[in-house]
């Protein structure tokens, strides 16, 4: 009965699809577009009917029918680079790689101390995983050999059936297997050789040993920093001794998800890698230009009817992730051409079946896609975001993009002015910002207000011009005003909202904080400095908090021993500005009385800890700096990448 | 011991400034007993030294057996149960802590504590039911909360104990608990009181102390005795016999914000307002009240400034101060300040020479 309709439903469909065909045709945007719409529609219908054929064989298919036609396989596996000529990816990665890929190749099997490990990182689609396997494939007599994880025991299947499955930790598992390739370098590797060997035109001509490249695709993920030392660790000594080339892809995810904070594991990773002797390659987010080009060579071979504005609109919100991007492309496609086709709510009865299971398998998915389908009917409806990846921002290069105060040059002014109606001072004119509004700039880096306002106010002096002091005074004069109104923020809210019911003036209160900050540092910052590298600081604010705490601790727990003496307590502040100063004098000669020696040594003790506290207090701000700075370096590179889009459209 | 606490007078009638306050507070209490109080004043004009004698004026030597306790006070409030670490100091009439030291979980101690006193009341000889003083420090800090359940907690447990309250301005106490007290005001001694009290301690401690040295420091303490008594002390260990033109220690925070002063005075640009932003952290870790730095602060540029700024400048002082009681980290206030008098002393500067 259920295979019967279903049968049904691939038929009717077809002819839906072909009304559609006819219908959609008067909103397609030129003739040309229409064109390529209705072949593809034939197509279309030779897939489907032929999946409804298989279908009537393969009677446990079920369920999965309609998203089974044949040219679903994703794009991204269809479209994958094959060649160099292929790849996006900046030319010169691709060239690190491949050198060492030919020297560490030349020199393999002797034994030498590290260069070994090519280490990969980079953010999710940067192309890693693409230019490694097409490198290999340019390389005729090198393999890859890929590590496949084991399927992990869950440690509740453990608990559950303890007897049978013993628990092994992934990263363990991964630790043995690192220390298994280390000391039996050949044994897997020659033997998979020796059964390729056989059929491989490459042994009759006279080739007898073909390269291993190790392809180490997937770090455990680790909790806690006593697993992370200890996988470090191990990838460290491995990274000395292994005696064939290895290379280890490490995304770089976590500053995507959290938006601050450096990804500790990656750059541990990294860090462990590197001081066993292994190159690093790091891979920036593929541009847009450079994933609009991809996009573009896609949709002429896949004869997709989407306009050039999609197109580019999907190439921008992928925030640099190719794949993405890719995937974007082909359900926007897919979508316009059969999914749209077949959901007709007004039409016939059966249809309503086919949704409701799909429903039942993949919650929320159905409702997106109506939603899409109702946009890409527009087709003009470029601000939904759906489909398309939330963007997201480091904290630094939000904080980069409102210092460095782009505007839109005298070039551009013209059509920024005409906007204004009314005539402002010379003075109170600025160019029109160029870049996103910098309210969304907070709510990207996925910041508190007071957080940003103590970013910004730690570092607006560096991006000021020398003779802007002027500049500064109006900036420091919104960053008072931003403080009053943080103040009315609850303590235990964090900026992020979950209902419209949350909303109150606390909150409004942070968000125009935040809005003020931003942008009085962009209007203030009239005189900006000459471009230049400049490394961005963690406030101090916060720690001068917590010394101030402390100190006001010491100070209260000496006040126990005047008091004693004059029979009253003194404020910490009568102690600090009146008592410890004159403390200090008078303590420096020996005085009789106990209790008076008590005072001088604690006024010496007085003097070391101030001296201790602000020297740890400068080792806490080194600290603090080099890690922003490795941060920071990322931000800049993709900074650099940006402005290397012209070269890349050349290349 | 120091000389601060060596020649405080312990009985009304022995206080050298503020004679006729000190007279008028002994036939407050002569009945047994008073309102609750509330002194306000500048720092070291003499109201810790009034309360201490008017305690002894109520009660007698034995409110001088005092007690210093560090204790963990337990609080429920509501579903929460917090913990806060307070220092007392406390003889069988008296209790004295800081209650700003609690930081924001101030108002739950300031209940918490007075009912904890209401719970014990001292008998008097007598037999009767009589009631114990709380005396509570630097009330303009606290919380407005906290102030708003002081209220409450004043008018609760007013027959059980009296309270002594004691701050520099009361205009940041609420207009509510300031009508409940008996408001004192405690003005700064003048300089003739200063030199007075000053020559007094050098009598007593046999010392020579020509009369121009004693208006130098009196001069220099800005109106605050306890400063001016701790400065003689200093100049004492620094150099004896005192001579007519001997320096006056003062505090090295003083000499660091007069390094600041020139530091801003001498170039205007975002890379000295950045050094100036370290040396200010500096004073506030080392616990210097950012009012007293932006005061500081003001009085140093002023010296340094032109008549025609003097006014803009003051305006900005006070409008920043403003804000720094507003908001919510002082160093934002004081920076715009600083930032502000850059700009327009550049301005000046321009303008002027060219």
């Amino acid at each position: 009965m259920g295979k019967k309709r279903r049968h049904t439903f691939i038929f009717l469909s077809d002819d839906e699809d072909a009304d559609n065909a006819s219908r959609q045709q008067p909103a397609a945007d030129n003739g040309g577009a229409s064109q390529a719409s209705s072949t593809s529609f034939h197509s279309h219908i030779y897939h489907s009917e032929k999946c409804g054929l298989a279908k009537l064989e393969n009677v446990d298919f079920g369920v999965k029918c309609p998203t089974q036609f044949p040219d679903l396989q994703p794009w991204t596996d269809k479209y994958s680079p094959r060649e160099i000529s292929d790849l996006v990816v900046h030319a010169k990665k691709v060239a690190d790689v491949r050198e060492w890929m030919v020297t560490t190749l030349k020199t393999t099997g002797k034994p030498h101390d590290g260069g070994n490990v090519l280490l990969l990182s980079g953010p999710t689609g940067a192309g890693k995983t693409a230019v490694v396997h097409v490198l290999v494939n340019q390389f005729q007599e090198v393999e890859l050999c890929e590590w496949d994880p084991p399927v992990p025991t869950l440690w509740k299947e453990h608990l559950h059936v303890n007897a049978d499955i013993p628990y092994i930790s992934k990263v363990d598992q991964f630790i043995d297997f690192l220390s298994k390739v280390k000391k039996y370098s050949g044994l897997p590797l020659v033997r998979k050789l020796t059964n390729e060997g056989n059929r491989s035109p490459l042994l009759k001509s006279g080739l007898t040993r073909m390269h291993k490249v190790l392809l180490i695709d997937d770090l455990p993920v680790v909790h806690g920093r006593e697993l992370l030392n200890k996988l470090c660790h191990c990838l460290r000594n491995f990274a000395l001794s292994v005696q064939f080339p290895t290379i280890v892809i490490a995304t770089d995810f976590s500053e995507e998800e959290h938006g601050q904070g450096t990804s500790f594991l990656t750059v541990d990773v990294a860090e462990a890698l590197e001081s066993g002797g292994a190159k690093k390659v790091l891979f920036n987010p593929i541009t847009a230009n450079a994933v609009k080009k991809v996009l573009n060579k896609i949709v002429l071979a896949e004869n997709c009817s989407i306009s050039s504005e999609s197109v580019s609109f999907i190439a921008e919100s992928c925030g640099g992730d190719i794949r993405h991007a890719i995937n974007c492309l082909q359900f926007l496609c897919v979508g316009f051409n059969s999914v749209s086709g077949t959901w007709d709510p007004g039409g016939k009865n059966i249809l309503y079946e086919t949704p409701k299971r799909r429903r039942g398998l993949r919650n929320g998915t159905r409702n997106k896609s109506k939603r899409f389908i109702k946009c890409a009917a527009s087709a003009s409806d470029h601000t939904s975001s759906i489909g398309c990846r939330d963007g997201s921002l480091s904290l630094f290069h939000a904080l980069g993009k409102v210092l460095h105060n782009k505007r839109l040059t005298e070039n551009d002014k013209d059509s920024g002015k005409s906007n204004i109606s009314f005539i402002l001072k010379d003075e109170l004119q600025r160019h029109p910002l160029n870049m996103e509004a910098p309210e969304l700039l907070i709510s990207q880096a996925h910041v508190d207000a007071a957080s940003f306002l103590y970013f910004l106010h730690e570092n607006v002096l560096e991006f000021v011009d020398e003779e802007g002091i002027e500049d500064v005074s109006v900036a420091f004069t919104y960053f008072s005003d931003v403080d009053c109104l943080l103040k009315h923020k609850k303590p235990n809210t964090s900026g992020i909202l979950h209902t419209l019911d949350e909303i109150d003036s606390g909150h409004i209160a942070e968000a125009v904080a935040g809005s003020i900050a931003a942008r009085g540092a962009l209007f203030a910052n009239s005189h900006p400095s000459k471009p230049r590298w400049l490394s961005l600081r963690a406030p101090v604010v916060r720690q001068v908090d917590r010394l101030l705490n402390q100190k006001k601790a010491e100070l209260r727990a000496k006040s126990w021993r005047v008091s004693i003496d004059c029979s009253t307590m003194f404020t910490h502040n009568v102690q600090a500005t009146e008592l410890e100063p004159f403390y200090k004098h008078i303590g420096c000669t020996s005085f009789a009385t106990g209790q008076s020696a008590n005072i001088a040594d604690s006024s010496l003790s007085f003097v070391d800890n101030e001296l201790n506290s602000s020297l740890s207090f400068l080792q806490d701000e080194d600290l603090l700096s080099n890690i922003m700075a490795i941060d920071l370096s990322k931000a800049m590179d993709a900074d650099i990448m940006e402005k290397s889009d012209d070269e890349i459209e050349e290349w | 011991m120091l000389w601060v606490d060596k020649y405080r007078p312990h009985a009304l009638d022995k206080v050298m400034v503020h004679v006729e306050e000190a007279q008028q507070l002994k036939q407050l209490v002569a009945q047994g007993d008073c309102p609750h109080l509330l002194f306000y004043g500048p720092s070291g004009a003499g109201k810790k030294t009034l309360i201490i004698a008017l305690l002894r004026e109520m009660y007698g030597a034995g409110a001088e057996k005092i007690k210093v306790e560090n204790k963990p006070w337990k609080i429920e409030a509501g579903t929460r149960k917090l913990e806060v670490e307070l220092t007392t100091i406390s003889s069988n009439y008296h209790v004295e802590l800081n209650p700003s030291d609690a930081g924001f979980q101030d108002r739950y101690v300031v209940q918490e504590i007075i009912k904890e006193m209401a719970k014990s009341r001292p008998l008097d000889v007598a037999g009767n039911k009589s009631f114990k003083v709380l005396v509570l420090n630097e009330v303009d800090r606290l919380s407005k909360e906290a102030q708003h359940s002081l209220r409450r907690t004043m008018e609760k447990y007013s027959s059980a104990c009296r309270l002594i309250l004691c701050c520099n301005s009361a205009s940041k106490v609420i207009e509510a608990v300031r009508s409940r007290c008996l408001n004192i005001r405690i003005s700064a001694p003048s300089k003739e009181e200063i030199v007075k009290v000053l020559q007094h301690v050098a009598k007593k401690e046999g010392l020579q102390l020509p009369l121009g040295f004693a208006a130098r420091i009196a001069l220099s303490s800005n109106r605050n005795l306890r400063r001016a008594i701790l400065s003689l002390e200093a100049c004492k260990v620094h150099q004896y016999p005192f001579t007519e033109d001997q320096s006056v220690q003062s505090a090295d925070w003083e000499q660091y914000i007069v390094e600041i002063a020139s530091d801003i005075v001498n170039e205007q640009s975002p890379k000295r307002l950045f050094l100036v932003r370290g040396k200010l952290y500096e004073l506030l870790v080392n616990c210097i009240p950012p009012e007293i730095v932006l005061k500081r602060l003001l009085l140093e540029l002023m010296k340094k400034l032109d008549s025609e700024l003097k006014h803009e400048v003051c305006h900005w002082a006070a409008y920043y101060e403003h804000r720094m009681q507003r908001g919510q980290k002082a160093i934002f206030h004081l920076e715009a300040f600083v930032a502000k008098f850059m700009s327009i002393y550049k301005r000046f500067l321009i303008a002027t020479f060219g």
